[in-house]
């Protein structure tokens, strides 16, 4: 499965650089950008393609070492974003891009585990 | 009437979002993990699966009692922290004397290692965040955390150095490197967290900041920076 390891690394990747834009833009101790919230939906839209891959895989015939564990991450992995992006929503304070550094690095953390359970 | 439309309440955007969020994470997780593990395999370590929903549990009041807090009863929160520093403390400390009872981990095992040791950080973070909820301490809970995690600090070293003493010299067991690694680890990130507000909070310059980062790595350092930052007047009233 070294396309579906290969999109889940991407996503990683991209997940902490998102974390680390927050970390920086909070740093910084401005207004939440508007920009920081299209780089969480992008986040969103890799995440979504990798659970779309994931389960087309697993419909193909793929059986992951811990098939529970391996849909759990897959279906957390795309609730999270939109669930910190959603509670922010009216919120443009300073503190409300921790919530987004937040989720990014749980989204990044649960990546690394789809792989390990793949 | 144009201008405001009924203003929201002063305490909604602040460091209680950040923590709400990790509570959230960790409640989710703990929980998810332990009704897993409790369905599929409950046999093969039942004290660490039924601690780790405990955890779960102990996440979710965490997050309602923060909730309750950032809008002015912080009552519930204050326990409920308490409740959760002791657990993790105590299933901690727990898992690393008694092996035989983990066959596999729990959520608080070794602290949290599995979770970065954020689960021995978070109820100190909110624990801190909670002396700022409240006016009469607010202003000094910095650099009383502050001096106390850099005096922590040390005597985690003097633990871990007692007990790489015990292992390498003395050859008489590993036990104490066991228990004061991660108990090490723990309070060494509470330390960089703590700096990191303090030199925020006290306005330290650059260089300043970084050497209260880099007391860390060297045994007793953090005393040292300590006992310079009080002489120099950065730990005091004023700048």
């Amino acid at each position: 499965m070294a396309a579906l390891d290969q999109i889940s690394w991407i996503v990683v990747g991209y997940a902490v650089l998102v974390a680390l834009v927050a970390g920086w833009s909070a740093y910084r101790w401005r207004e939440r950008p508007p920009w920081l919230d299209s780089m969480g939906w992008m986040l969103e839209a890799l995440l979504a393609f990798r659970a779309v891959a994931g389960f087309g895989a697993m419909l193909a015939g793929h059986r992951p070492d811990e098939v529970s564990t391996h849909v759990g991450y897959l279906l957390a992995s795309v609730c999270i974003v939109p669930l910190a992006l959603q509670s922010v929503q009216d919120d443009r304070g300073a503190w409300s891009i921790g919530v987004l550094a937040v989720a990014a690095v749980t989204v990044a953390v649960i990546s690394v585990r789809i792989v390990m359970t793949l | 009437m144009t201008l405001t439309q009924q203003s929201p309440p002063a305490t909604r955007s602040g460091p209680h979002q950040v923590l709400l969020v990790v509570y959230a994470v960790f409640t989710l997780s703990a929980g998810a993990r332990a009704l897993v593990q409790l369905a599929t395999k409950a046999g093969d370590a039942p004290v660490a699966y039924a601690l780790s929903l405990l955890a779960a549990v102990t996440y979710a009041l965490g997050w309602v009692g923060i909730r309750r807090a950032s809008l002015g009863r912080t009552r519930f929160a204050s326990w409920m922290l308490w409740v959760e520093l002791c657990g993790v403390l105590a299933v901690g400390t727990l898992s690393l004397l008694e092996r035989g009872w983990f066959p596999d981990a729990s959520v608080w095992s070794d602290y949290g290692i599995d979770y970065g040791l954020v689960p021995a950080v978070l109820p100190v973070a909110g624990l801190l965040w909670l002396r700022t909820r409240d006016p009469a301490r607010a202003g000094s809970g910095t650099v009383v955390a502050f001096r106390t995690v850099a005096f922590a600090e040390a005597a985690s070293w003097l633990g871990l150095l007692t007990g790489m003493f015990f292992k390498y010299v003395v050859d008489a067991g590993a036990g104490g490197v066991h228990v004061f690694g991660p108990l090490h680890g723990v309070v060494f990130l509470s330390y960089v967290v703590i700096a990191a507000l303090t030199w925020h909070a006290r306005r330290w310059s650059w260089p300043v900041g970084l050497a209260a980062l880099a007391a860390s790595v060297p045994p007793f350092g953090t005393l040292a920076f300590e006992e310079w930052a009080r002489r120099t007047g950065r730990l005091g009233p004023g700048t």
